[in-house]
C-alpha cells in the first residue's frame, strides 16, 4: 500500500467534483453553498499532494502555502455568501 | 511514505469523499448535513496531514469546520426552505450536473493515465516556520489579498447581525 501523486490527484479530483456537482445542481441557490467547502477541501489535496511529491526540490512549501489560503479564501466566500442569502431571503 | 501514515492517508480519503457525497446529495433540511460537513472538514485536513503538511491542515480543519457551522446554521436552512418555496425547475442546473461529472471523469482519467517522476522528499513535518516565511515574505500581497477577502466576508456575516437588530 503506497500513496502517491496520482492518489492525491484522484482524491482531489473527487471531491472537487463533488463540490463543483453540488454548486451547479443544488437549487435553491442557499443550498448550493455547500460545495465551497468540498471545493476547498480538493484543491487543498492536490496541492498538499503536488508539494509533497513533487521532483523539483526547489520552492517545497509553496503548495502548502496555496491549500491555506484556498482554505481561507473558501471560508471567506462561504461568510458571505451565507450573510447575502440571509439578509437578503430576511427582506 | 511508511503503511501506517498510508492507512491514515486512505481512511480519510474515504471519510472526505463521504463527507462530500452526503453534503452534496442530502436535502437540504436533513439533520445529517453538519456531521457530513465536519466529516469534510475532518477527513480532507487529515489527508492532507498525512502529506506532511500539518499547518495547512490545521488552517484547512479550522476554515473548513467553520464552513461547516455557518452552512449548518438555522437560518440558513430558513432562507433555503423559503427560497425552495419560490424555486422553478431549472434545466441549467441539469446541465451544470453534467458538466460537473464530466470535469471529473476528467481530471481522473488525465490522474490515473498521466506520468511523473519520482523524487524524494526532504521536507520537514509541520512546516509553519517556513510557510511563515513564504507568507509574509515572498507572498505578503497574497496573503493581504487573502485577508481582505476574509474581511469581505466578515461584512457579509456582519450583515446577518445588521438585519437581526431590534
Amino acid at each position: 500500500m503506497n500513496v502517491s501523486l496520482v492518489s492525491c490527484l484522484v482524491l482531489g479530483s473527487a471531491v472537487t467534483g463533488c463540490g463543483v456537482f453540488a454548486l451547479l445542481w443544488r437549487r435553491p441557490l442557499t443550498e448550493a453553498f455547500v460545495g465551497l467547502p468540498a471545493i476547498a477541501a480538493g484543491l487543498g489535496i492536490c496541492l498538499a499532494g503536488a508539494s509533497r511529491f513533487a521532483t523539483l526540490r526547489q520552492d517545497p512549501d509553496t503548495g502548502q502555502e496555496m491549500a491555506a489560503l484556498v482554505a481561507l479564501v473558501a471560508l471567506a466566500w462561504t461568510m458571505l455568501a451565507v450573510g447575502w442569502t440571509v439578509r437578503g431571503n430576511s427582506r | 511514505m511508511d503503511v501506517l501514515l498510508a492507512i491514515a492517508f486512505y481512511f480519510c480519503a474515504g471519510l472526505t469523499l463521504l463527507g462530500a457525497l452526503l453534503s452534496a446529495l442530502l436535502p437540504g433540511g436533513s439533520r445529517w448535513r453538519a456531521p457530513a460537513l465536519l466529516a469534510l472538514a475532518a477527513g480532507g485536513s487529515g489527508a492532507i496531514a498525512c502529506l506532511s503538511a500539518v499547518f495547512a491542515a490545521l488552517v484547512t480543519l479550522v476554515c473548513l469546520g467553520g464552513a461547516a457551522v455557518l452552512l449548518s446554521g438555522r437560518s440558513v436552512i430558513a432562507a433555503a426552505s423559503r427560497e425552495r418555496a419560490s424555486a422553478d425547475a431549472a434545466w441549467l442546473a441539469q446541465v451544470g450536473g453534467v458538466v460537473a461529472a464530466g470535469l471529473f471523469v476528467l481530471l481522473a482519467y488525465s490522474a490515473v493515465r498521466g506520468d511523473f517522476v519520482h523524487g524524494s522528499y526532504p521536507g520537514g513535518w509541520f512546516g509553519a516556520a517556513a510557510l511563515g516565511r513564504v507568507l509574509f515574505t515572498r507572498d505578503a500581497i497574497a496573503v493581504q489579498a487573502v485577508a481582505f477577502t476574509v474581511l469581505i466576508g466578515l461584512s457579509g456575516l456582519a450583515g446577518i447581525g445588521w438585519n437581526r437588530r431590534p
